[in-house]
């Protein structure tokens, strides 16, 4: 059994894999929280699939495609935040055109490429075993500043998503902490890239906020819940790669996903076994 | 004026007397709507330590005169000035409870959470709550008598609980001003005499209060001033002065009905059933 467990990690590279998968699966969760309660994942998701053209400028030009998904990440952040502050359509509109364009920018840049077809997978579903200790420094540095800004500013972003009237008479500038939260999700989706890939991060940002969010009712603490269920989906998915031979981003997903639907039904108040038996006391 | 109670904040005004000058003056005060005038050239004076309560039909511009006065609004003409009584006390003027529909209950805070929400403003960015701030927290848990719900997620609690923790809430702002929008409407009559008798505190502490309400008789009972609102200001004062047959018919027009002494209003498909 012990050998079971660390047979995977005597290779290098399921060595760095490991620890990025763990830095997303915390990174994620932790700021998936916010995404959960403000209900902006439909956001996080379309952020992912924009930065594909960046990704793919940088790939066509023999760039770090972390930098270039960084760099377009946050020009699509930016240009969020500027159209959804006065848009001639409704938000949700203007998001999925925009991310459906630029999806397909992606993908046409992409196919110049004669590789096209395994580069457009690695990209969208992720590729953790390729991941170098280059890029695991990049992902480290972003996630670390990404979890430093949640920290010090988690009074304002509580303040900000659960009452923003009372954030604008105190002068909290609830727009301004928006767009800090499209800027940290942009950094959350670039750490993500190389993991679960643009087409899979939406999933690491939702499902182990949302498991968390049927286990307890206080922010902080369904912020630290979320953490160990993202890490430990996270981990638990690459032993499942490892030994089932299939692809990582995919199989640490459905391990959260699973994980959300024991709590779906067990969890103590919001569960659905809870909710049936309040329901029966109260008839 | 008697001396400042337990909430009067840092600096506060203890015991001096109270000015002539008013705490909040409106002149001419216009807000738009989309393209229609939701406040139509509203001037108001409300003296310190005043008792408002704000009357008018549905749509009056209620709700949008206490948006404007916390600058959730752009006013588009006219001014409001706030005059603290105490030109040293640190900014924290008004405070705002807004209808209890416009916040998401099933967010995973504790009624200890929202309280202390009310001290954000004083603390500023990035600075943690200090002990003081725990202290007037707690303080204004007792002032509600919620103390005992302090862990308690606020999903939990009954539409009255809730709307005392956003009372709470204020009260931890250590405010000069105090607007309350439908404080009466979807809770129980316990409720609302829980919240009048808070009102009678806060006279006593010198805090200036505006109350919406559709509640003509809390209103006439209860209250120093009435504020009668249609968008323009149809009229202000004393109770007596202010509730007339012809104020109330420019006020809410067809909706009144006099019988024998007293009015009715027909406010039918109001929402005031609680969620």
């Amino acid at each position: 059994m012990i050998h079971w467990l660390t047979q995977p990690f005597t290779l290098e590279f399921m060595q760095r894999a490991l620890i990025a998968s763990l830095i997303v699966g915390v990174v994620c969760s932790v700021l998936g929280c916010f995404v959960v309660l403000r209900a902006m994942a439909f956001l996080g998701d379309a952020l992912a699939h924009a930065i594909l053209p960046g990704v793919a400028i940088a790939y066509l030009l023999g760039a770090n495609l972390l930098a270039g998904a960084l760099i377009a990440a946050l020009v699509v952040a930016v240009g969020i935040g500027l159209f959804s502050r006065r848009g001639a359509v409704k938000e949700d509109t203007a998001i999925g055109i925009l991310f459906a364009a630029a999806l397909a920018l992606g993908v046409v840049l992409i196919s110049t490429v004669r590789s096209y077809a395994v580069d457009l997978t690695h990209i969208l579903f992720g590729n953790v075993l390729g991941v170098s200790t280059g890029d695991l420094w990049l992902t480290g540095i972003l996630a670390a500043a990404v979890l430093a800004t949640v920290f010090l500013l988690y009074k304002e972003f509580l303040l900000a998503s659960f009452d923003p009237v009372l954030a604008h008479t105190l002068g909290r500038r609830p727009e301004l902490l928006r767009f800090v939260m499209l800027i940290l999700l942009a950094l959350t989706v670039v750490v993500s890239l190389q993991t679960v890939g643009v087409g899979l991060v939406a999933a690491m940002l939702v499902t182990p906020a949302a498991t968390a969010y049927l286990l307890t009712r206080r922010l902080s603490r369904m912020m630290a819940l979320a953490a160990a269920i993202g890490a430990a989906s996270s981990v638990a998915g690459l032993y499942f790669s490892y030994y089932l031979n299939v692809a990582s981003g995919a199989a640490v997903v459905l391990t959260a996903t699973v994980v959300f639907m024991v709590a779906f039904v067990v969890a103590p108040q919001r569960g659905l076994l809870a909710r049936r038996a309040a329901a029966r006391r109260a008839v | 004026m008697s001396a400042g109670g337990p909430h009067q904040g840092d600096g506060g005004p203890a015991g001096r007397p109270h000015h002539a000058a008013a705490c909040l003056d409106l002149r001419d005060v216009t807000v738009l709507y989309g393209h229609r005038l939701a406040l139509d050239h509203v001037t108001l004076a409300v003296p310190h330590g005043g008792q408002v309560a704000v009357v008018g039909p549905n749509g009056a511009g209620k709700s949008t005169l206490f948006k404007a006065l916390v600058g959730l609004l752009p006013v588009r003409g006219g001014s409001i000035e706030l005059r603290d009584r105490d030109p040293q006390a640190r900014a924290q003027p008004i405070a705002y409870v807004p209808q209890r529909e416009e916040i998401d209950w099933s967010f995973p805070v504790t009624v200890q959470d929202v309280v202390m929400m009310g001290r954000y403003g004083r603390l500023g960015w990035l600075r943690r709550p200090q002990a003081a701030d725990r202290e007037v927290v707690a303080r204004s848990l007792e002032e509600l008598a919620i103390a005992d719900l302090a862990a308690r997620p606020v999903g939990d609690l009954s539409g009255g609980q809730q709307q005392r923790v956003f009372l709470a809430r204020a009260l931890a702002q250590e405010p000069h001003v105090l607007l309350l929008d439908e404080p009466f409407t979807g809770v129980d009559v316990g409720a609302r005499e829980a919240l009048l008798d808070l009102l009678d505190r806060l006279r006593d502490r010198g805090i200036t209060v505006l109350v919406s309400t559709h509640d003509m008789e809390a209103a006439s009972r209860r209250f120093d001033l009435v504020a009668l609102l249609n968008h323009r200001l149809v009229a202000y004062g004393r109770p007596a002065e202010v509730f007339t047959k012809e104020h109330i018919s420019a006020a809410f027009g067809g909706q009144a009905l006099f019988l024998e002494g007293m009015v009715v209003i027909d406010q039918c498909c109001e929402g005031d059933e609680p969620r």
